[in-house]
């Protein structure tokens, strides 16, 4: 039987979570309001500033140069739709946002010149997925995998070993450790470059290009990697043996089934869930990159992106990158909730 | 100048005691070290921006106030916090009190004539003018300066010396100047020209850069940021990072010294003849005029007037696909000039319209074609330099006709826009020759105009459909080759634009019509070196003449100018006046017995202080002098 009900109320519930948090984004980034003082009074000053320094006004009457520049200022600030009062603009931010019309940046622009929003984004995501998304996804394998042994050998030398390498590397950000890898690799070994997506030129060929890419990302994905990886390892061990101290299991070692068979069967694919679920989130925060590990190592990713974007106070890009992000993350927790659902009826009846 | 210098020096105790005066009188008591008003302690707002060393200098003047007794209340924030409150806020509403301002030039000005109008006195450059009224000699003094109300350079001279008297007197805007512009370069990378306002960022940096021991190579250039603002030679190009391409590829008609501000000659030599502020010379009847409205050149017709002519003599050469450049260029660029700053025309684009430009067209009488390479263009206007009235009438072309014509289609049929506030309003692209959206649609037009072997208006008559046809192909081969539009003239051409590696590769152009070296003289700014000799001592009522020589590379320098101040004991200027050249690079200073006998013993200082004419920098020397009874 579907459980329609559940689904749709599942459904439900993530959507209103979803246009909550776009709302309250919309607000915030531009500060209630607040940022349309700033932007009115930066374009006053930077109309001002010009008129005076330009010497055709020079012996324009007062009152006629005041009046063209308040033409002036008039005109920027209908173009940018500064005119119409914020909690009215606020709703048609929210609708665009809701229906991914993204619009146009206020400051920044993409490499190849463009102010709408979503070339902005688009520009620096494909930096990020294959950086991030990656050394995620590799961290993600690796623990993983290290995790299995360590539910096996719990307690062992191994297991502590693996946990204090989790516990010291996890507590490091990984931007500290990009700084001491430049230092040795690059600065000291000279074997990678310190920094930056490319060589300068960069290769000609199109198989030159992308080894250019792999080689300069060699360091950033090993500090993410050596960052995440024991963290990987010590939650994924500890849902492994968490799902192999349960009755079902004792009870499959106690028949005498192969312990490869108890593992496989009994032990890693009730474990699967979870740890998929941890998976599929991290994938989804690792789109919005990093933005200190990002300028550490000069890479243009999304993290950067955010960053600029809110020290110049360019709500629409802010607004962007949040906005899909809300999508990707309420999308991936849906996803997992109805696929859970169908798969587990004890979930569908405790909600 | 120096002599302002010395009267506005440090002196802590000086300061601290015209404040204690002032605020004594205004009733403020001194309690325990503390200024006090009504009871209440003195605080000053004191706004500091964090994002340079302003931070460092608000902290040194913040410590200095409260030496003196001030409470300080030291406000870190960085522009877009501090700008709305010091910009945007009524001064009297007391938000703040003072504030770490910013202000850089990027190249060197010989004429800062607006700066004492707009930094002292104009409402338009802070709040605090809208509610302080300078003393009305200073707003005097600056409107006559920025309206350029004299008649000869010494007049100007005046005007500015008593602008900086009274803008220092009045000290609203107090100036603490970096006179170092740090870059880093390569240890194996010879001297390059640089700007002595704007450092690296000079036409002439990468054009004379060079390798020791070697010729040519690759030179790798790291900028802050790339691609902050479109490559569109009208109104692009509007960030610093962005000017090295413009300035590698293009060449402009002329340019200031990097060391003197003054206009010098790069595509075009120039001649000016100039009846003066108030006089007139005739413009030819059958020299030309743009009419916007109907897209030609017409001629003016008779009894027209100028008070300016300027001969630019071009070194026209080719264009980076090889096209020729041509006088039809030249009208092109033109014509597109008056179409842009011309309120019906469908270009126009009051911000792709710069102060220079908005005066040029409004100054502009007519241009004489006297040959294929020389044209006199008449200006009503006056400049004592000569060489700012050949930048004000400086015409020319940054792309050929045919690129002009593709921009000028695409902002018309707006499609794109020159200008980034105008891509705004119209919610298009901001134009760029190099990349984004604005290729595909400049490369739709190009075909459609290619199948047409069209010739605009501004330039028919002046363009045959031969050669209009060998245009259309040359453009469309340099743009299947390298991918954009941005042909130009200049010593370097654009090879590729890489925005996911954010690089631009530039190489050079062999068939450009200047030596490598041209430049090369620039890459020392000729400072003269100064040596004063005299005697240590002198009788009161005794002649004393002082001998000052002027050399550079270790030869005599005589282009330069020698002042110099005569100081007292206690540093107060006695005698000043200018050193009398006696020979190639020798001066002498001479003060008379009148004068000596006017002195009274003690330890005097001669400072002087020489300006070469080719670089805008002070070189002083001072040296000791006793004098004593006679």
């Amino acid at each position: 039987m579907v459980p329609v009900k559940y689904f749709a109320k599942t459904v439900a519930i993530r959507l209103l979570t979803l246009i909550i948090a776009i709302y309250i984004t919309v607000v915030i980034a531009n500060l209630g309001g607040f940022i349309d003082r700033i932007y009115i009074g930066q374009i006053r000053f930077n109309v001002e500033s010009e008129i005076a320094r330009n010497p055709s006004f020079a012996n324009l009457p007062e009152n006629l140069r005041e009046k063209y520049i308040n033409e002036r200022v008039q005109a920027i600030i209908r173009s940018r739709g500064l005119d119409k009062p914020f909690i009215f603009r606020s709703f048609i931010y929210f609708r665009d946002a809701l229906t991914l019309n993204l619009g146009r940046a206020l400051i920044l622009r993409s490499a190849s010149g463009s102010s709408l929003v979503k070339d902005i984004i688009l520009e620096r995501l494909p930096q990020t997925v294959l950086l991030f998304t990656t050394g995620t996804i590799i961290s993600a394998l690796l623990g993983i995998y290290l995790s299995l042994y360590m539910a096996k050998s719990a307690g062992g030398t191994f297991d502590k070993s693996v946990t204090f390498f989790a516990i010291t590397t996890s507590i490091v950000p990984p931007w500290f450790f990009g700084i001491i890898f430049i230092l040795i690799f690059s600065f000291y070994l000279g074997l990678f470059p310190s920094g930056g997506m490319f060589s300068v030129p960069p290769p000609s060929t199109l198989l030159g290009y992308f080894r250019d890419i792999l080689y300069h990302m060699a360091l950033p994905l090993l500090a993410w990697v050596f960052n995440g990886l024991g963290a990987w390892a010590y939650v994924s061990r500890n849902i492994l043996i968490q799902v192999s101290q349960e009755d079902y299991v004792v009870v499959a070692r106690a028949k005498g089934l192969p312990e490869r068979l108890v593992l496989s069967r009994y032990v890693l694919r009730p474990s699967l869930p979870p740890i998929v679920t941890n998976v599929a989130l991290a994938i989804v925060n690792s789109l919005t990159g990093a933005i200190i590990t990002e300028t550490v190592f000069d890479w243009p990713g999304v993290g950067r992106l955010l960053y600029e974007a809110i020290l110049s106070l360019d709500a629409p890009v802010v607004i962007g990158i949040t906005v899909i992000y809300a999508y990707l993350y309420t999308l991936t927790v849906l996803a997992l909730d109805l696929i859970y659902g169908l798969l587990d009826p004890r979930i569908r009846s405790s909600r | 100048m120096k002599a302002l210098e010395l009267k506005y020096a440090y002196n802590f105790e000086k300061g601290k005691k015209m404040i204690t005066e002032a605020l004594t009188k205004a009733g403020a008591i001194l309690k325990n070290g503390k200024w006090y008003y009504n009871g209440k302690p003195i605080v000053l707002k004191f706004f500091i921006r964090i994002e340079d060393y302003r931070k460092e200098i608000g902290d040194y003047v913040a410590s200095q106030l409260e030496k003196v007794g001030f409470t300080v209340e030291k406000l870190y924030r960085p522009a877009r916090d501090a700008v709305p409150i010091v910009y945007g806020s009524d001064p009297r509403e007391g938000k703040w009190h003072l504030y770490t301002e910013g202000w850089a030039y990027t190249a060197i000005s010989a004429y800062d004539d607006i700066d004492p109008d707009f930094f002292c006195t104009s409402p338009y450059s802070g709040a605090v003018f809208k509610v302080y009224k300078p003393p009305e000699e200073l707003v005097e003094v600056a409107k006559k300066l920025s309206a350029a109300k004299y008649k000869s350079l010494k007049e100007r001279n005046e005007l500015v010396r008593k602008a900086a008297e009274l803008a220092l007197e009045d000290s609203v805007r107090i100036w603490l100047v970096d006179q170092i512009t740090p870059f880093a370069y390569s240890s194996n990378i010879e001297e390059m020209v640089y700007d002595l306002y704007g450092g690296p960022f000079s036409l002439f940096s990468l054009r004379t850069i060079k390798f020791k021991g070697k010729v040519g190579g690759m030179v790798k250039a790291g900028n802050m940021r790339m691609f902050t603002s479109a490559y569109n030679p009208i109104a692009g190009f509007t960030w610093l990072y962005d000017v090295f391409v413009f300035y590698a590829v293009s060449d402009p008609t002329v340019f200031p010294h990097p060391h003197t501000g003054k206009y010098i000659p790069v595509r075009a030599k120039f001649q000016v003849r100039t009846a003066g502020p108030e006089g007139v010379l005739k413009v030819p009847p059958t020299a030309l005029k743009y009419n916007v409205s109907k897209r030609k050149w017409v001629e003016v017709g008779p009894n027209v007037t100028a008070k300016s002519v300027v001969r630019f003599i071009f070194t026209l050469g080719k264009w980076h696909d090889g096209q020729p450049v041509t006088l039809a260029d030249i009208l092109m660029s033109l014509a597109t000039t008056f179409e842009i700053a011309t309120p019906n025309s469908t270009l126009y684009d009051p911000s792709a319209v710069t102060p220079t430009t908005e005066t040029f067209v409004k100054t502009f009488k007519g241009i004489s074609i006297v040959a294929g390479n020389v044209y006199d263009v008449y200006v009503d206007y006056w400049h004592p330099d000569k060489s700012y009235i050949a930048n004000l009438a400086s015409i020319g072309a940054t792309v050929p006709w045919e690129v002009q014509a593709l921009m000028n289609v695409a902002v018309a049929d707006r499609k794109l826009a020159f200008s980034d506030t105008r891509a705004e309003e119209w919610k298009v692209d901001w134009l760029d020759l190099t990349k984004g959206r604005s290729l595909d649609i400049l490369k739709s037009y190009m075909e459609k105009f290619k199948k047409e072997n069209y010739i605009p208006p501004e330039i028919k008559g002046y363009v045959t459909p031969e050669e209009a046809r060998a245009r259309w192909r040359a453009i469309s081969y340099w743009f299947d080759k390298y991918g954009h539009f941005y042909v130009s003239d200049g010593p370097f051409y654009i090879a590729k634009v890489d925005t996911v590696a954010r690089q631009v590769i530039m190489k050079a152009f062999r068939e450009y019509p200047f030596r490598a070296d041209r430049w090369a003289y620039l890459i020392k700014p000729r400072v003269p070196s100064i040596v004063v000799s005299g005697p240590s001592e002198a009788t009161l009522g005794s002649r004393v003449v002082f001998n000052v020589t002027s050399t550079f590379e270790g030869r005599p320098y005589t282009r330069v100018g020698v002042k110099y101040l005569l100081l007292s004991p206690k540093g107060v200027v006695i005698l000043r006046g200018d050193a009398k050249a006696v020979g190639m690079g020798v001066f002498t200073i001479e003060f008379s017995p009148e004068e000596t006998s006017k002195l009274t013993p003690g330890a005097y200082t001669l400072m002087v202080i020489g300006v070469g004419e080719e670089a805008a920098t002070p070189i002083i020397k001072t040296t000791s002098i006793v004098f004593v009874p006679g």
